[in-house]
């Protein structure tokens, strides 16, 4: 198991009013291939922003981050958006799918992104419903569908393009406990049998004992749990 | 691109009623278009035909008043003038009085002559001199109306009473004449003069309209002066002007219908982009955190942007093709009925193709400001708090 991301000194501040705030300051972290992190902490600590940094959507003020062996930090806008297409998958707390495609549609978004065939694109989408259960609800659109099973569809959108790392912020947070755990679940199954890396923000002690490991991050440190 | 229609599409739709009526408005506005269009290119296709060195001479009461006989031998004797000829309006209709067809009463052998752009079989134009009763058709109005040599066809004018009490005046067509020009209008008739005139129970002897051909263009304002000078302490006084400055002024007399038209489009037009755009831009705001997600997914700006400004062309198409379908298909009903004032109306490549012009330009423009701001717009700011 080698490293996936490696985050070297990274600092992150917003202005605000004229006056710069320091999110961290020199943070420094490794995630290995194959790892289940679940990230906890107090809101406002910057959980949000290290998985949009994580994710190539935003840009550390100060350090370093390479995943497998490249520097994603100062890419070129263009080139951010591939590395993202090519590698990250996102799960959100609200699903956001696309309200006018069909669930189909949705899985198949990342996939307009790659050269394949319509008809290789269509097995991909089919594989991917598969394996989040969802193949009959597959030309259902997002408001048919109850927020489990639109979770669903957003995971599947997330690994349709077999992505290497899933970030998923508070997926759980609008669910009832049985849903939340059958995503869960399914994440849990994803991470052990098809060996995604997946990093999770959480404010739910239930659902980060599902991760690996649970990080716990607060005034820009991370103070770290093994989870059971 | 091709797998791109479908979100332009899932996107432009999102709001279908909303898609629809922009629809509608882009319709109207080019329904506008297609039909003011098509009626000036065929008042201009008119203009375009006239020939430089050829003077019309009308009564200067107004070109509808008729002039004496007599008038032409004394035009002829003016000098620099090669050719005269004469032209009465006959105001006819083919069976019912809406099929109206232009249709004027000429000298055959001087209306050749000095309208030398008539392409006629030879054997054609000597049985169309020689036979007083004889026809010259249009080629459109023979196809239009199924006519072959040989055929007798009973015309009926709008004003012309026979001497002898009757209606209908049998011709028989004797010549169908081309033009040179595909886009030239070829639906007039020609009778024989000699026929009206013996045949008309009031009025003989009357001519409306003579043309002439001048020796040389240059000398043309000469012989406007000359003869209208020749004229002016008789009765009837006259009005010499050149083909071209005729027809335009015949246009003018519609009341600079070209100007107004003009602006009637442009006002149309910049409404149809105030609103698209103003919708557009909205429709995006509701987006934004969609278009967020698209990015976060890794579509690039461009990409996005492209979707963004494809959704306002595809609905200013949709709308813009069915306008310009719905022009097309009622300048067809209104070609007949309109033929006396407008012959050869309908829809031309050049309207269409200036339509689809004003189609990409004006989806391009309203959807360049809600495509910059997709262009733009950052991520992190779209989604906002709590993804
Ligand atoms: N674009 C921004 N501009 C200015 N300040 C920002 C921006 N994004 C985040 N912040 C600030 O950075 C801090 C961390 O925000 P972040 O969203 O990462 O927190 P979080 O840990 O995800 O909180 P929550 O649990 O409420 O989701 C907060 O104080 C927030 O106000
Ligand atoms: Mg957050």
């Amino acid at each position: 198991m080698g490293v996936l991301v490696d985050l070297n000194g990274v600092s992150k501040s917003f202005k605000r009013g004229g006056q710069a705030i320091s999110i961290f300051d020199g943070l420094s972290m490794q995630i290995e291939d194959g790892d289940f992190i679940a990230i906890m902490g107090p809101s406002g600590s910057g959980k949000s922003t290290l998985l949009n940094m994580l994710g190539g959507i935003d840009r550390p003020s100060a350090g370093a981050i390479t995943f497998r062996d490249e520097r994603v930090d100062n890419k070129s806008e263009g080139a951010m958006a591939k590395f993202r297409a090519r590698n990250i998958g996102f799960i959100f707390q609200f699903y956001n799918l696309m309200p006018t495609l069909s669930a189909a549609r949705n899985v198949e978004l990342p996939l307009l992104l790659t050269k394949l065939s319509g008809g290789e694109r269509k097995k991909r989408v089919k594989t991917a419903l598969e394996l989040v259960q969802l193949s009959d609800r597959a030309h259902h659109k997002p408001r048919a569908l109850s927020g489990g099973q639109q979770q669903r569809v957003a995971i599947a959108r997330a690994i349709v393009s077999d992505p290497a790392m899933l970030l998923a912020d508070e997926p759980t947070g609008d669910l009832d406990r049985k849903t939340a755990d059958e995503i869960l679940g399914l994440m849990q199954t994803l991470n052990r049998s098809l060996g995604k890396t997946i990093v999770m923000v959480t404010h739910d002690p239930a659902a980060a004992r599902f991760a690996k490991r649970e990080l716990h991050l607060d005034k820009g440190r991370f103070e770290e749990r093994l989870s059971g | 691109m091709i797998d791109d229609l479908g979100l332009i599409f899932a996107g432009a739709f999102r709001k279908p009623l909303r898609a629809i009526l922009l629809i509608i408005t882009a319709m109207i506005a080019f329904l506008l278009f297609g039909m003011l269009g098509a009626f000036l290119s065929t008042l201009n296709a008119g203009i375009n035909l006239t020939a430089a060195n050829r003077l019309v001479v009308a009564n200067k009461i107004n070109f509808t008043s008729d002039l004496p006989y007599s008038y032409i031998a004394r035009v002829r004797s003016v000098a620099g003038v090669t050719a005269v000829t004469w032209a009465n309006w006959f105001g006819a209709y083919f069976q019912e009085p809406r099929n109206q067809i232009v249709t004027f009463a000429v000298d055959p052998e001087s209306y050749l002559e000095v309208f030398s752009e008539l392409q006629i079989p030879a054997d054609q134009r000597a049985a169309f001199v020689g036979d007083r009763t004889g026809l010259l058709v249009g080629e459109a109005t023979a196809t239009r109306l199924g006519w072959k040599i040989g055929d007798t066809v009973p015309l009926q004018s709008n004003f012309l009473q026979r001497s002898d009490g009757e209606k209908i005046w049998p011709l028989t067509v004797r010549a169908i004449y081309t033009l040179a020009d595909p886009k030239a209008d070829t639906s007039a008739l020609y009778l024989h003069y000699d026929y009206l005139n013996e045949a008309n129970s009031f009025g003989k002897d009357k001519i409306g309209l003579m043309y002439l051909l001048t020796a040389d263009p240059a000398q043309n304002e000469q012989i406007v002066r000359a003869i209208d000078d020749g004229f002016s302490t008789d009765r009837d006084q006259t009005a010499t002007t050149t083909e071209r400055a005729f027809a335009q002024g015949f246009l003018a007399q519609l009341g600079n219908l070209t100007q107004l038209l003009t602006s009637v489009m442009a006002a149309a037009f910049a409404s149809l982009a105030l609103i698209v755009g103003n919708t557009m831009v909205m429709a995006l705001r509701e987006r934004t955190k969609e278009i967020g997600v698209m990015k976060t997914l890794g579509f690039g700006a461009g990409r996005v942007m492209r979707l963004v400004i494809g959704e306002a062309v595809l609905l200013v198409g949709l709308g813009g093709a069915l306008g310009l379908a719905l022009a097309s298909v009622a300048l067809v009903g209104l070609a007949s009925q309109a033929a006396a004032f407008f012959p050869g109306l309908g829809m031309s490549n050049d309207v269409l193709l200036i339509g689809a012009g004003l189609i990409l330009g004006l989806g391009a423009l309203t959807g360049a400001i809600p495509g910059v701001n997709a262009y733009r717009m950052r991520i992190v700011e779209a989604m906002g708090k709590g993804n």
